[in-house]
């Protein structure tokens, strides 16, 4: 016992030894720092990479996201879905006849790794795109960096309104606020309702949808005949809803709408259940996953949601992607999974058109991005939106089921709705 | 392991006999940075360390001063962020002025801070802290009019100076961070070595004694955790320029955990404990980044082994230089060896 002590003891000496010393020559040697970065510049990318070869033919790609922490889950699925696109790609042939290889980095989700990790990679000449971060500030700080270096970035999961404002070289494969907006408002007109209750977290997200379903009812005016009754906000970890719950049922609203994570709806959901048996609910993409279904039990019978991607669909290139990502990952694909898999061929397509794997012969090329991807069509707008056309989806017998052609891109409804 | 500590202590005496010659060798070293590494990764985290010096020089003066935890730093560091990120992208003012205010608003967190905590110590004031780091989290986040609320503030203006831009790309915003964090080191130097420093280190001593000798310790906690809060306001504000765009999100509890843990890391009431602990818990994560998954892993198991075999710290503990006497005042008998953490004046 006492020698085990007495090792860990002279190790643990060795290690303020070595970090006492390493401090003081931490910043004036300089040579010391530079060689960790340059061994460092082609660290991680661990599983389903190529092995590598020499850099000469190869095309690179970056995926930053969570890959420790408390969204890792989010990060790890996401790198998943990216090495299948690559893997796809590299069996036939690769782009202009050049393998493609990932190169992966964690940002924890926070905005201050985020940004050093995007100095790391827009230093590494030999990256061409970027692809990733998780959360919105995240993304928003992380791009400032991309903008400035002049490196393609696509955000698959990022919602903030003004990330693509931030300029050129912003893109994001992700439904924008107003597109979650509009689905609720044609569900709402699908489902022939008239009064409506939103309770979306105080969040980015959450106040942006809220804004949005006001500014959109204004604009509708007579022409869309539902009303909004009540907009209430919760913050993250409210687990009692009851007050909210009476609130809505004071005011009479006949569906509520939320914007949420399912780990606040599906509790929300059954605790207005256990009050009202006949509110119809009407949830976003976040509630498009098992684990709600789990959460929420019976009381998730009868909610719709809209989403862009629905693994289940009858789609072929959808099927393939989904079984592939079971295999690989052993569940089935998020959204966000979908939206990076399409962000890839956005980027490979953008490559191979431009014949050049060049920084600046991408950001030439994405804007004409055309193409049908497992979330719908990809096509940018000036801005670098993908415009997004959501499916709408049912939950039966413990099952999300679609329900087909109901809902529009924002475009052709608001044409059909007669408003411009 | 005897002969590991004696060579680390003999290393530690090497650089306080040869101050004079060790200390503007770094310094100049630290200044020609930008010139010999080009990465801008590299100078980013050194911009990150920078920051984190001043943070942590800013709790010290509360932590390890005044003996007082303050779980709750973050928000100081918010509220400069805020003030002046909010100057700067909204009214459009040069960021030198919101740099100013920058200060003023991490020192009126300070103000409120203080008289919330005029009377509490220990357990109680880490609680205030705590619940204050949350208040100000929330305001931020609910304040939608002013703060933007949870869709943060974007475009806050670059420093100019004189016609010229300052980027983290031409090595502007890295000698920026220096000047800041030499102005904060001598900052601190001046309270520690004042009157006003042997009052807050009494209070933390015996707080009843102190206080029988006639300090006034309740003006003297508001006047540190003001102090403090004007330095977490500096780095809050060149934080907001560097990044260009903050949210609440980005002045977690975990920043405020992170500032603490360094302090505890690099030595309570050590100014080149703060520096040296800055260096290494930032840039630990970045080093060890080849491992992964595990990165954080490693990470909390040397901060594990460091508490359980060096409590005190990195530079902590017994200071080996003898305390510095006021002029007038000889030692009586044989001379004391410095009995606190922080009794001797400390090499910068």
């Amino acid at each position: 016992m006492k020698k085990v002590l007495s090792v860990m003891l002279a190790m643990a000496m060795m290690l303020t030894l070595f970090a006492g010393c390493g401090g003081e020559k931490d910043k004036p040697a300089d040579g010391e720092t530079k060689k960790v970065e340059a061994g460092e510049s082609k660290d991680s990318g661990d599983d389903g990479e190529k092995a590598d070869s020499s850099d000469g033919g190869e095309i690179t790609l970056a995926f930053v996201g969570p890959q420790t922490g408390d969204n890792a889950e989010y990060g790890k699925s996401m790198k998943a879905a990216i090495h299948i696109a690559i893997d796809e790609w590299n069996e036939k042939g690769g782009v202009n006849g050049q393998q493609i290889k990932l190169v992966d980095y964690d940002d924890a989700n926070t905005s201050e790794q985020a940004a050093s990790v995007a100095q790391k990679i827009v230093g590494d000449e030999s990256v061409s795109a970027v692809i990733g971060h998780f959360s919105s500030g995240v993304a928003m700080t992380a791009s400032e960096v991309y903008e400035e270096s002049g490196i393609a970035y696509i955000s698959g999961s990022a919602a903030h309104v003004d990330l693509t404002k931030i300029g050129d070289c912003i893109y994001r494969n992700n439904a924008v606020y107003a597109t979650d907006a509009n689905t609720m408002l044609q569900i709402v007109q699908y489902l022939g309702l008239k009064k409506i209750g939103i309770l979306n977290p105080n969040s980015d997200a959450g106040v942006a949808v809220t804004t949005e379903i006001q500014n959109m009812m204004e604009a509708y005016g007579d022409k869309y005949d539902a009303e909004l009754v009540l907009a209430e906000l919760y913050e993250d970890g409210t687990v009692d809803f009851s007050a909210t719950v009476s609130k809505f049922e004071e005011a009479g609203v006949e569906c509520v709408y939320s914007s949420g994570a399912y780990a606040q709806t599906a509790p929300f959901i059954k605790q207005y259940r256990e009050k009202n048996k006949d509110v119809q609910f009407i949830m976003s993409a976040a509630c498009f996953s098992q684990e709600f279904l789990e959460l929420a039990g019976a009381d998730a019978e009868g909610v719709v949601l809209g989403t862009s991607f629905f693994y289940e669909s009858s789609d072929e290139a959808v099927k393939a992607f989904s079984e592939k990502f079971n295999e690989v990952y052993g569940s089935n694909p998020s959204t966000f999974c979908g939206q990076v898999y399409d962000a890839t061929y956005a980027i490979l397509y953008a490559i191979e058109k431009g014949g050049s794997a060049d920084r600046a012969a991408i950001l030439e090329n994405l804007p004409s991005t055309d193409f049908q991807g497992v979330t719908g069509k990809i096509t940018f707008d000036e801005e670098g939106n993908c415009p997004k056309q959501q499916v709408l989806l049912k939950v039966e017998g413990g099952k999300y089921v679609e329900i087909p052609n109901v809902l529009k891109s924002q475009t052709d409804y608001e044409k059909e709705l007669g408003v411009q | 392991m005897g002969k590991l500590s004696s060579v680390y202590d003999s290393f530690v005496d090497f650089i306080l006999k040869h101050k004079k010659i060790v200390l503007p060798v770094f310094l100049v070293l630290l200044a020609v940075v930008p010139l010999v590494i080009k990465s801008q990764y590299v100078i980013r985290v050194f911009c990150l360390i920078g920051i984190y010096c001043i943070l942590t020089l800013s709790l010290n003066l509360i932590a390890g001063y005044m003996g007082q935890s303050s779980m709750g730093h973050a928000a100081l560091y918010m509220m400069g962020a805020y003030f002046s990120g909010l100057l700067g992208a909204k009214l459009g003012w040069p960021f030198w002025i919101t740099l100013v205010f920058g200060i003023l608003g991490g020192a009126l967190g300070g103000l409120i801070l203080g008289f919330a905590t005029m009377k509490l110590s220990a357990g109680y004031l880490s609680v205030i802290t705590l619940a204050f780091g949350e208040v100000v989290e929330m305001v931020v986040l609910n304040w939608n009019s002013v703060t933007n609320g949870p869709l943060g503030v974007r475009g806050i203006p670059r420093p100019n100076l004189f016609g010229w831009e300052l980027t983290p790309t031409n090595g502007g915003f890295y000698w920026l961070m220096l000047v800041l964090v030499i102005v904060a080191v001598l900052v601190s130097m001046c309270v520690v070595n004042s009157k006003f420093g042997r009052a807050v280190r009494a209070i933390k001593e015996d707080e009843l004694a102190a206080k029988l000798m006639g300090v006034h310790t309740a003006a003297y906690k508001v006047q540190t955790i003001v102090l403090s809060g004007a330095m977490a306001g500096m780095a809050g504000a060149f934080y907001a320029s560097m990044n260009r765009y903050i949210d609440a999100a980005t002045f977690s509890f975990d920043i405020s955990m992170t500032i603490l843990c360094i302090v505890i890391f690099g030595g309570m009431g050590s100014i080149p404990g703060m520096i040296v602990g800055s260096a290494l818990l930032i840039s630990f994560p970045e080093v060890l980044r080849s491992l992964a998954d595990y990165r954080f892993v490693v990470y909390g198991l040397l901060l594990i082994l460091m508490m359980r075999f060096r409590p005190q710290g990195l530079l902590g503990g017994l200071s080996r230089r003898p305390y510095k006497l006021p002029a007038g005042v000889s030692r009586p008998g044989k001379p004391e060896d410095g009995g606190g953490t922080e009794e001797g004046k400390k090499v910068s």
